[in-house]
């Protein structure tokens, strides 16, 4: 749940990447990292295995500036993908106020991005969430892979796949070249600043 | 296609998928590879090209071990650790956000920095108990029962807890150990019963203190529970259930409607003496009572049943 200081006008918010293992998660936050450098208020923190997978989580702090007179802070993670991490996925998820959703283009990922889709609405549901009230995006990631020849899905698919009830934003991306990173968590940060203004108008 | 076509393409996916990390999809598409060209008679240097194709499964095989049988959680370095306490505590009150920061220190495998952080806790009265149980289950998980048990008899030397804390704590303990298999004891040197009788009491006008009258020592989240029954079907059965709600005390669960037999056994009143509570990072026994019964009417559920119990004991 973010974090309102009314007293020094700050509002810190929680955004989650989720999705299957090897998916792009890491590579978005990295690509955040080198280039909205302007943005970015800390070091990246990375707890990876020995072969680089993401053992417990990313963490990305970023600044937003000021917002309506309040100084706006973000803290970007990731959680690990692979089937075995799940209750540390969990716990990352703790207190979330905004997901992006990576989904994997590669056909012979599809079953994967729907029980990460799956798994991630259950971890939501023990907290006490809905994943059709959280601010959420999904970004197709690896679209450049078509170039190359790989059989990936088509958009209309993957949002067929994972999209259909929820129809949330969706944008395609290419991860490690930086296409559509920018855009999805743009897209991100409105809704869950939206969101956290409604709460917070509610609660008053 | 063109066979040679499509074993080429089969052993290009299988490369691209091992270089994004998909080790059990690249096996596969190694796999495929390997069979067509099995199937095919007349291939120049066919034995030697399996044979390469053999060597890529074993080292991709090789990188799917290493990962698979990785340590689970290796302690990490002290400023990470320093980050999970600080973003992973997010109790509101000042007064819990320690122990919330250990708990998430074990929580993400970081035992001996979770048994730092809780060991520095056992010096707060509101908060002594909570960080022993932790520090019991730290030692359950990285299997150090040796040093948990010496631990506990030292709290017991010191009188670090009242009789009635402790004993709790032996019970939580034991009940732990127990379920595990391990079979070791944990004791408390001298009870406290055992204690009082050596102490002449004086004569104690007993009254409440008011303040905290009525008030109940807070549960740990509930995933589930598993109740001895004592009556019904499956008399003499450990049954266990999913928790569905929790409020303070009152726990709520979810029984299908195939499991008449056991809810006709279940009614308002029902007394259950011995249940095991399983909280995602402790099991304590106690006692409850059922305190409502009720048929889903209306929506997914209906047909099955809600039951609520009020935990009297633990």
């Amino acid at each position: 749940m973010a974090t309102i200081n009314l007293k020094n006008k700050e509002i810190e918010a929680k955004i989650v990447y989720y999705g299957p293992g090897r998916g792009g998660k890491t590579t978005n936050l990295e690509y955040i990292y080198k280039t909205y450098k302007k943005q970015v208020t800390g070091e990246m923190v990375s707890i990876t295995t020995e072969g680089d997978r993401t053992l417990f989580f990313d963490f990305l702090p970023i600044g937003l500036g000021k917002i309506r007179g309040f100084d706006v802070r973000v803290s970007l993670y990731t959680v690990p993908g692979q089937v075995q991490y799940s209750s540390t996925r969990k716990l990352v998820l703790k207190e979330v106020d905004g997901l992006v959703f990576v989904a994997d283009s590669l056909q012979v990922r599809r079953e994967k991005n729907m029980i990460s889709l799956k798994d991630m609405a259950q971890n939501l549901k023990d907290y006490g969430l809905n994943v059709f009230k959280v601010p959420l995006v999904f970004q197709y990631n690896k679209r450049d892979l078509a170039e190359e020849g790989f059989p990936i899905l088509t958009l209309e698919q993957m949002d067929k796949d994972l999209n259909r009830q929820l129809k949330v934003p969706s944008f395609p991306a290419s991860a490690l070249k930086g296409d559509g990173v920018g855009v999805t968590l743009k897209e991100c940060l409105k809704l869950t600043l939206k969101s956290l203004k409604n709460q917070f108008q509610k609660g008053s | 296609m063109n066979v040679a076509v499509k074993i080429k393409t089969l052993l290009q996916e299988a490369e691209l998928y091992r270089s994004q990390g998909l080790l059990n999809e690249s096996i596969g598409k190694y796999r495929a590879a390997a069979d067509l060209l099995k199937q095919v008679d007349k291939v120049k240097n066919r034995d030697a090209y399996l044979e390469v194709i053999d060597r890529k499964i074993r080292a991709v095989e090789k990188e799917l071990d290493a990962f698979l049988n990785a340590p689970a959680a290796p302690e990490m370095t002290a400023a990470v650790q320093d980050l999970i306490k600080e973003k992973f505590a997010f109790a509101k009150d000042a007064d819990s956000q320690p122990l919330e920061g250990a708990i998430a220190l074990a929580k993400f495998g970081q035992y001996g920095r979770a048994l730092e952080e809780f060991r520095s806790l056992l010096s707060k009265d509101s908060l002594k108990v909570a960080a022993a149980k932790n520090i019991i289950r730290c030692h359950i998980s990285r299997k150090s029962f040796d040093e948990g048990i010496e631990e506990f008899r030292r709290w017991d030397l010191e009188g670090l807890f009242s009789p009635q804390q402790l004993e709790n704590l032996r019970v939580f303990f034991q009940g732990l150990l127990d379920k595990r298999g391990i079979e070791k004891t944990v004791e408390i040197a001298q009870s406290g019963s055992e204690i009082l009788q050596e102490i002449e009491l004086p004569e104690l006008d007993l009254q409440l203190d008011q303040s905290t009258a009525g008030q109940e020592e807070e549960l740990l989240d509930i995933s589930s529970i598993g109740v001895l029954m004592e009556d019904g079907p499956q008399t003499g059965e450990r049954v266990e259930f999913d928790v569905s709600f929790q409020s303070g005390r009152e726990i709520s669960l979810l029984i299908l409607s195939r499991e008449k037999g056991m809810i006709e056994h279940l009614k308002v009143g029902t007394k259950l003496n011995d249940i095991e509570f399983y909280s995602p990072f402790a099991m304590f026994k106690g006692a409850g009572i059922v305190t409502s019964n009720t048929k889903i009417a209306t929506g997914p559920k209906r047909g099955d049943f809600s039951l609520d119990i009020k935990v009297t004991s633990t």
